[in-house]
C-alpha cells in the first residue's frame, strides 16, 4: 500500500472537517502485477448463499468466489483470500483499496458504476419475495407493495432490491432494512414486515434452510430486470479488469463456467445472454 | 446445535480475535486515560483545552462512526490501517476518553492536605503526582476501570462492522449459512459472558493487590 508521508502528517488535522468526497490519492501502477507477485488476491464476498458459501473452517466457496477463483488462476494468481463484508460496504472497501476486487452478487447498477468498474456479468438471476403462506396481500410485484400503504417490506440496506422498490412507488417508510438475510426472514416470521425481498436464489436457499411451512416463495417477481452481478474493481484498475474479462470469456467458452455455477442453481444461458453494456454502457 | 458446532473452528478463531482486540484496545485506552486525564491538570491552557476537545469529541460521537471513519475514510487520505489496527485505535480512543475522566476524578478526589504536605516537602509537580497523588488514586480507579473493560469487550462486537472477524462477525456468518438464529447467538452469549467473568476476576485480583496496606478501598478515599 502506498503511504504518502505528507497526507499521513496532515490527516489528523483534517479529521474534523473531512467529508466523504475526497478522491483517492493512491495510484497503482498495475494491480494484477502486484497480485501475481504476492500470490493471492483479497476479495470481498457477501455472506449470501448460494452466491457465497462459507464452510465451518472458514473456507469460502459459493458460485461467485468459485468463478473468481477459476478466473484468477488463469491470470496467474493461485489463491483468493476472501473477506466477508456486507453489500453496503463493498464499494467503500473497493474505493479505499481494502480489497482488490469484490465478487458474489453485487449487481451491476448504473449508480454503482459511477464509483467502481465491473467485469462482464458472471451470475444472473431472477428476483424473489418471501411472504406469509397463501400470500394474504397478494403481492406479486413491487408495484403491488407501493399500492398498498399498509404493506411493509424488508430487504438489505444498499441492495438493488431497495432501489427497485423505491423506483416502483414503494414509499421509504414501507421499507425496513435488515442487516443480514436471516434477520429479514425472522422479521417476516414475527409479522414485523409482510414481504421479504432478495435475489431469487438467495431467497430460495434461505427458505429451504428455514423450512418454515408458514412462508411462501414468490418467484420470479415480474416487472424488474433480471439482476446480473459481476466482479467489481476499483475504478483505476481498468487493465486488471480487461485481463479479468478476457479470462472470464475463455472460462465461459470452455464450458468450465457452466460446470462451476450450475450446481449452485444459476443459469448459464441467462448469464451468457447479457453484456455489461446492457446495464452500464461505457463502464 | 450440531450444525453450529461444525462451525467451531471459526468460532474459536473469532473468540481469539475478540480477546486480542480487547487486550490491545485496553492497553491503548489505559495509556490514553492517563495522558488525557492528567493533561486536564496541566498548567498550560493549550494542553488542558486539547484534552477537553479530545474527551468531548470521542465521548460525544458514535463509536461506530469513528470506526467507519478510521477504516473507510482514512485510506482516502493515504493512511492505510489494517482492520485490526483500525479497530484497536477506534476502541482504544473511544474508551480512553471515558477512562480519562476516571483518572481525573480519582486524582481530584485526593484531599487538599496531601497537596499541601507534598509542597511542604518541597516536591515539584512531577513528584507530587508520581509519589503522592497517583499512587493513592490508583486503587480508586481500578473498580471503575474494570467496569470500563467490560464495556470495551462489548464495544469490540461493533468492530465486526469493519470486517474484523470477531465473535459477533462469526456468529453472523453462521446465521446466514445455516439460517439458525437462536443457537449461534446463544453460543456467543455464553462466550462473551465467560470472557467478561474472567476480566472481572482479574480486576478484582488487581484491586486487592493495589489496596494492600491501604485503607482507601474501604474508606473510599483518604
Amino acid at each position: 500500500m502506498l503511504k504518502n508521508k505528507f497526507s499521513k502528517a496532515i490527516a489528523p488535522i483534517m479529521l474534523g472537517v473531512m467529508a466523504l468526497t475526497i478522491s483517492s490519492g493512491s495510484v497503482f501502477a498495475d494491480t494484477l502485477e502486484k497480485l501475481r507477485k504476492q500470490g493471492y488476491a483479497t476479495v470481498a464476498v457477501a455472506n449470501e448463499p448460494p452466491y457465497s458459501d462459507i464452510k465451518g473452517d472458514g473456507y469460502v466457496s459459493g458460485a461467485a468466489p468459485d468463478v473468481a477463483r477459476a478466473v484468477m488462476k488463469k491470470l496467474g494468481v493461485p489463491e483468493l483470500k476472501a473477506k466477508v463484508v456486507s453489500y453496503g460496504s463493498m464499494i467503500p472497501a473497493l474505493m479505499a483499496r481494502r480489497v482488490d476486487m469484490a465478487t458474489s452478487g453485487l449487481y451491476i447498477k448504473p449508480k454503482r458504476c459511477e464509483s467502481i468498474i465491473y467485469s462482464e456479468p458472471d451470475l444472473c438471476g431472477a428476483e424473489a419475495f418471501a411472504v406469509a403462506k397463501g400470500n394474504p396481500f397478494n403481492i406479486k410485484t413491487y408495484e403491488d407493495i407501493g399500492k398498498n400503504p399498509k404493506v411493509t417490506m424488508t430487504t438489505c440496506a444498499g441492495c438493488a432490491e431497495e432501489a427497485y422498490a423505491l423506483e416502483r412507488g414503494v414509499s421509504p417508510d414501507q421499507i425496513k432494512v435488515f442487516t443480514d438475510p436471516p434477520s429479514g426472514i425472522k422479521m417476516l416470521q414475527q409479522g414485523r414486515v409482510n414481504v421479504f425481498a432478495l435475489s431469487g436464489l438467495g431467497t430460495k436457499n434461505l427458505l429451504e434452510k428455514m423450512n418454515d411451512p408458514n412462508l411462501e416463495l414468490v418467484m420470479p417477481v415480474t416487472g424488474v430486470p433480471m439482476g446480473c452481478a459481476g466482479a467489481a474493481f476499483n475504478s483505476e484498475d481498468t487493465a486488471f479488469r480487461a485481463a479479468y474479462d478476457k479470462a472470464l470469456k475463455e472460462l465461459k467458452e470452455s464450458g468450465e463456467f457452466a460446470k462451476i455455477i450450475e450446481p449452485y442453481g444459476f443459469s448459464t444461458a441467462a448469464t451468457l445472454s447479457v453484456k455489461r453494456d446492457d446495464f452500464c454502457p461505457g463502464n | 446445535m450440531n450444525e453450529v458446532l461444525t462451525f467451531s473452528p471459526i468460532l474459536i478463531e473469532g473468540t481469539i480475535t475478540t480477546i486480542e482486540l480487547t487486550i490491545a484496545s485496553a492497553i491503548v485506552a489505559l495509556l490514553i486515560s492517563f495522558i488525557v486525564g492528567l493533561a486536564r491538570f496541566s498548567r498550560h491552557r493549550f494542553v488542558r483545552w486539547t484534552a477537553v476537545v479530545y474527551l468531548e469529541f470521542f465521548r460525544g460521537t458514535s463509536a461506530i462512526v469513528q470506526m467507519f471513519f478510521m477504516y473507510y475514510v482514512l485510506p482516502l487520505l493515504g493512511v492505510n490501517l489494517s482492520p485490526l489496527l483500525a479497530g484497536v485505535i477506534a476502541c482504544g480512543l473511544n474508551i480512553g476518553a471515558y477512562g480519562s475522566e476516571i483518572v481525573r476524578a480519582a486524582v481530584q478526589s485526593i484531599g487538599r492536605p496531601q497537596h499541601e504536605a507534598a509542597i511542604s516537602l518541597n516536591y515539584n509537580s512531577y513528584q507530587l503526582y508520581r509519589y503522592v497523588l497517583i499512587p493513592q488514586a490508583i486503587p480508586m480507579m481500578i473498580p471503575t476501570f474494570g467496569n470500563l473493560l467490560i464495556e470495551l469487550l462489548k464495544l469490540t462486537a461493533v468492530a465486526s462492522l469493519i470486517t474484523i472477524s470477531d465473535l459477533t462477525f462469526m456468529a453472523q456468518i453462521i446465521r446466514v449459512q445455516t439460517a439458525l438464529t437462536l443457537e449461534p447467538f446463544l453460543v456467543i452469549l455464553v462466550i462473551y459472558f465467560a470472557i467478561s467473568s474472567i476480566l472481572i476476576a482479574m480486576t478484582n485480583l488487581i484491586a486487592k493487590k493495589f489496596s494492600k496496606g491501604r485503607n482507601t478501598m474501604q474508606a473510599g478515599g483518604n
